[in-house]
């Protein structure tokens, strides 16, 4: 289950992208991800991102597509690199902005960590049933490491780490040396391994 | 010398339609170019399909003779009343040779949105934000509709709207009204118009999907590809959304959307309506032509 332990890996950079008014039309969306990318551009470690959604009233599917399915898309292309990984958290995230985002991100392929307007998680977008229940035990226990999962999750340590690091390589987690986070935990995680 | 092309004393989808093949009579090949008069005299009834339609087929008149047509004014003081508060003449004063009076202004409209060209992202803002408010009022009280409903009307506005400056590379209108569908249903519509001029379906997707269909390519088979499939121009997989969003609102609000394009129209039709789902061998006409119909909601069809 989760670890008390400080994780030995350096911890992401945090920062924070308050959206706001209506965000319709795709030149709209690409402003508004091309500032955010904008804001990690000369940063070579990895980041954390929580874009909050909370004062977005509306947002289309035009818009969804260009802020939340490119940048994790971009999240998982250009800032793939080892140690320079980009994740995003999409966080305030109302019923009218369901449809929108959660289609942009199926159409794609893609699946992105985020929180309903209460601070309830949730996983949107395209993920394997076995991958989403992993996710949520995760974001449930904030931090884990692989043998923790062993045996009531999953058979081996082997296993239980490529299932992790799935999740990891879909920026859905981040991975600090041999241990993996929830989003909001790595957002909320103190360097002296604590919480904000 | 003029000729003339009387406009249909309903001016709805059907009068539309009427016009377009009038149009086509007029000025097609091998016809001197004529200036066109659109004689609107015995107009007796309008809807936003009807008045935007009536700007489009007067902009493509002008497109094909290179002379601005002349439009005479309705007799009926409901009529000029309504094209006033539609907005109808400062957006026709572009496309039609008007009389200076026919362009003077009108107070507060109770359309939900007044006729509004859509010529670049920040019209679509300018839409957005103008419904908001007499949207709540109309979708709410008059219409039953939930309150998230509201918010997804203005999704659905701005998607199609984004759907002319996506597809058209033309300018294109926007209009809806709220009125009271006593024969056809027996309850209030939120009717939504959305016209451009522009190169249609078939000409947005040809380059990307022609060669698939080979010599089955067609306005038709753009329209499914489109409206069905949710195929775009761009390759990019998150483009050609917007429509199908549009289509499965639309259904959940047991709706009617239509989308005529070239000599093609295709639909999702409710149970209450008896229109064909797709048509093909129509009149062609440039760009695409779009009517939503939104039914007040009843306790019996109360849905999500």
């Amino acid at each position: 289950m989760s670890s008390p332990r400080r994780p030995p890996g350096a911890l992401p950079r945090i920062s924070e992208a308050s959206l706001y008014s209506h965000l319709v039309t795709r030149p709209t969306g690409r402003a508004v991800r091309e500032e955010i990318e904008r804001e990690l551009r000369d940063w070579e470690g990895p980041a954390v991102t929580v874009v909050d959604l909370r004062n977005v009233p509306v947002i289309d599917f035009s818009c969804a597509d260009e802020v939340v399915a490119k940048l994790v898309s971009a999240g998982l292309a250009g800032g793939g690199a080892p140690g320079s990984e980009r994740f995003y958290l999409f966080t305030g995230l109302e019923e009218h902005h369901l449809d929108p985002v959660e289609s942009s991100l199926r159409r794609r392929s893609l699946a992105a960590a985020a929180e309903r307007g209460d601070g309830t998680p949730c996983l949107l977008g395209r993920v394997e049933p076995r991958s989403r229940r992993l996710w949520a035990h995760v974001v449930r226990a904030g931090r884990i490491l692989p043998e923790s999962l062993v045996p009531a999750q999953l058979a081996s340590v082997e296993e239980a780490r490529c299932a992790l690091e799935e999740l990891h390589a879909r920026r859905l987690l981040v991975r600090l040396a041999e241990e993996y986070l929830s989003l909001r935990a790595a957002a909320d995680a103190t360097p002296d391994g604590g919480t904000r | 010398m003029s000729r003339v092309i009387e406009v249909p004393g309903v001016l709805d989808e059907t009068g539309f339609e009427s016009l377009v093949r009038e149009l086509e009579a007029r000025t097609g090949d091998g016809q001197e170019a004529e200036r066109i008069l659109f004689d609107a005299r015995r107009v007796r009834w309008t809807s936003p399909y009807g008045l935007v339609g009536l700007l489009a087929v007067g902009h493509v008149a002008r497109s094909r003779t290179g002379l601005a047509p002349s439009l005479s004014t309705p007799e009926s003081s409901d009529v000029r009343s309504y094209w006033e508060r539609m907005d109808f003449w400062q957006n026709a004063a572009g496309v039609f040779d008007l009389p200076s009076l026919s362009t003077r202004s009108h107070g507060e409209s109770d359309a939900l949105l007044e006729l509004t060209p859509i010529r670049s992202h920040h019209d679509v803002h300018r839409v957005v934000e103008r419904v908001r408010e007499r949207a709540a009022t109309i979708l709410e009280r008059r219409l039953h509709y939930p309150k998230p409903a509201v918010i997804q009307f203005s999704v659905m506005l701005s998607e199609v709207c984004q759907n002319i400056l996506e597809h058209a590379d033309a300018e294109g209108w926007v209009c809806a009204q709220t009125y009271h569908w006593k024969e056809r249903l027996g309850r209030d519509v939120l009717v939504l118009a959305v016209m451009d001029v522009g190169q249609g379906f078939a000409g947005s997707l040809a380059a990307e999907h022609a060669r698939r269909f080979g010599d089955r390519w067609s306005s038709a088979t753009a329209l499914e590809a489109a409206f069905i499939n949710g195929e775009s121009r761009f390759r990019d997989p998150g483009r050609g959304q917007g429509l199908q969003a549009i289509r499965r609102q639309v259904t959940r609000w047991d709706g009617e959307i239509r989308i005529r394009s070239g000599d093609a129209m295709i639909a999702r039709v409710p149970e209450w309506d008896d229109i064909e789902p797709t048509t093909s061998g129509l009149t062609p006409f440039p760009g695409a032509q779009i009517l939503i119909v939104m039914p007040a909601r009843v306790p019996a069809a109360t849905t999500a």
